[in-house]
């Protein structure tokens, strides 16, 4: 059975090419609920906070479900190198964020 | 990076149930207090549920007054269901989650240079288009050996993209670029540190359950004590009153807490060994809350977070204050921050 998610991330090739489908597919869902976009129409390297209805309420709510889902919690300096969709995705899987500055909050 | 979600993680989300389960578990506020000034939609974004539960809650009890055609509550019964909810989603869990997840890092981590951006965002619930002035209280960031550039007052309409304060649009805004750094010390005075440990308990047990309360009531810490409640202000209100009767010098303060998101806080100051030393049970009791040790309790003994940014703020005034119709009045802020990667000299 394949689930919406999957087909999604299916039909978006581009979207998480170092990360497992299920946790970019995830994130797209999670960004749909909260925001009302089409996962498609989500750039991987789409900035969170310029996506139309995104302010910090919002993409907390996004964390926090997507935490749940992935039954991790993210720690400070995670959470502050997260700026795109990839880095989430990123930081879900525990791996530094593009600019490898994981873990080194404030530096 | 990651760790597992163990026991402080965050509530699961318990539906309808939940909501009305918190609507008989908080204090009411108290009727002398009561001020019905938030509309639906601020209430809303304050408890970040559908209508159809806000609906639910006003059926079984929440106390609201009907004007014309607008439904208003008191505020902070909506933001004490909300935090009481467990739904994980409210404005209020999210910050004490999000806020205090520090608290379970390594200790070195409490106290390491920092360097973030606010803005603090102030609205007027009584008038979205209100041109009335607003005054914000200026950083005081040296106090914790700490820097602050370009404190700038935005007082007129503020691009807040998208962002509201509560449902309300933003009209003034307090911007600034600050760095703060942390210090452990250490309260040897064993009042003190009796006085810490007793109001810690007493919030931990719910003997005073800590929540959200109107300013009149949170001003006065014999009041809020007679009600059972306690926050930041009123439980540093009570023990800067605590240690002053016992002759110490003892000062509460005003400023942010900073975060992925930013928040207002209070804490007491006491003298001691030439030095003031933060003493703040609230910061030991919602670090406690995500699951922080009993270290991280003794470091909110005397210790300054590198979360905190002081404000010179009179105990008794708000970071943000806003004058209607040439009287005090009611605001509504938020406090946003972003963490810097660069640390400024």
């Amino acid at each position: 059975m394949t689930t919406s998610a999957e087909q999604r991330t299916e039909r978006n090739p581009n979207v998480g090419t170092t990360a497992p489908a299920d946790v970019t597919a995830s994130v797209l869902d999670a960004l749909a609920a909260e925001l009302g976009l089409e996962p498609d129409t989500v750039a991987p390297d789409a900035e969170l906070s310029t996506l139309p209805g995104m302010e910090s309420v919002k993409l907390l709510r996004i964390v926090s479900a997507l935490e749940e889902t992935h039954g991790v919690a993210l720690d400070d300096d995670a959470l502050f190198s997260i700026e795109t969709v990839d880095d989430l995705v990123r930081a879900l899987r525990g791996e530094p964020a593009a600019d490898g500055t994981a873990g080194e909050s404030g530096t | 990076m990651t760790r597992p979600t163990g026991a402080p993680a965050p509530a699961g989300a318990r539906g309808a149930d939940g909501w009305l389960d918190a609507l008989h578990r908080i204090v009411p506020t108290p009727d002398r207090y009561l001020r019905f000034d938030t509309d639906r939609d601020s209430a809303l974004a304050v408890m970040r549920c559908s209508p159809e539960v806000l609906d639910r809650l006003m059926e079984a009890g929440l106390r609201h007054r009907t004007e014309g055609d607008r439904v208003l509550f008191d505020d902070s019964d909506i933001r004490n269901v909300a935090a009481a909810s467990g739904s994980g989603g409210s404005v209020l869990e999210l910050v004490q989650r999000y806020l205090f997840r520090f608290a379970v890092s390594d200790p070195s981590e409490w106290t390491d240079a920092r360097a973030w951006a606010i803005r603090n965002l102030g609205a007027c619930p009584d008038d979205p288009g209100c041109r009335e002035p607003w005054q914000f209280a200026p950083l005081a960031a040296g106090d914790f050996a700490g820097r602050s550039w370009d404190e700038r007052v935005t007082d007129g309409p503020v691009d807040a993209r998208g962002a509201t304060v509560d449902g309300h649009p933003p009209l003034a805004e307090f911007t600034a670029t600050v760095r703060t750094v942390g210090a452990v010390r250490r309260v040897r005075d064993p009042l003190v540190r009796d006085a810490f440990h007793t109001s810690l308990q007493e919030m931990r047990t719910g003997r005073m359950y800590y929540q959200a309360m109107p300013t009149e009531l949170r001003n006065d810490p014999e009041a809020a004590r007679a009600n059972g409640t306690a926050n930041c202000i009123s439980v540093s209100l009570h023990l800067e009153r605590v240690f002053t009767d016992a002759g110490l010098e003892a000062r509460t303060r005003k400023g942010y807490l900073m975060g992925i998101l930013g928040s207002d806080h209070s804490w007491v100051e006491v003298r001691e060994d030439g030095e003031w030393k933060v003493v703040d049970p609230v910061f030991a009791l919602l670090g406690l809350r995500q699951g922080a040790s009993e270290e991280f309790v003794e470091f909110c003994l005397g210790s300054v977070p590198n979360r905190l940014v002081p404000c010179d703020c009179p105990a008794d005034l708000e970071t943000v204050r806003h004058t209607h119709q040439q009287s005090p009045a009611p605001t509504r802020n938020v406090v946003l921050v972003n963490p810097l990667k660069e640390i400024p000299s």
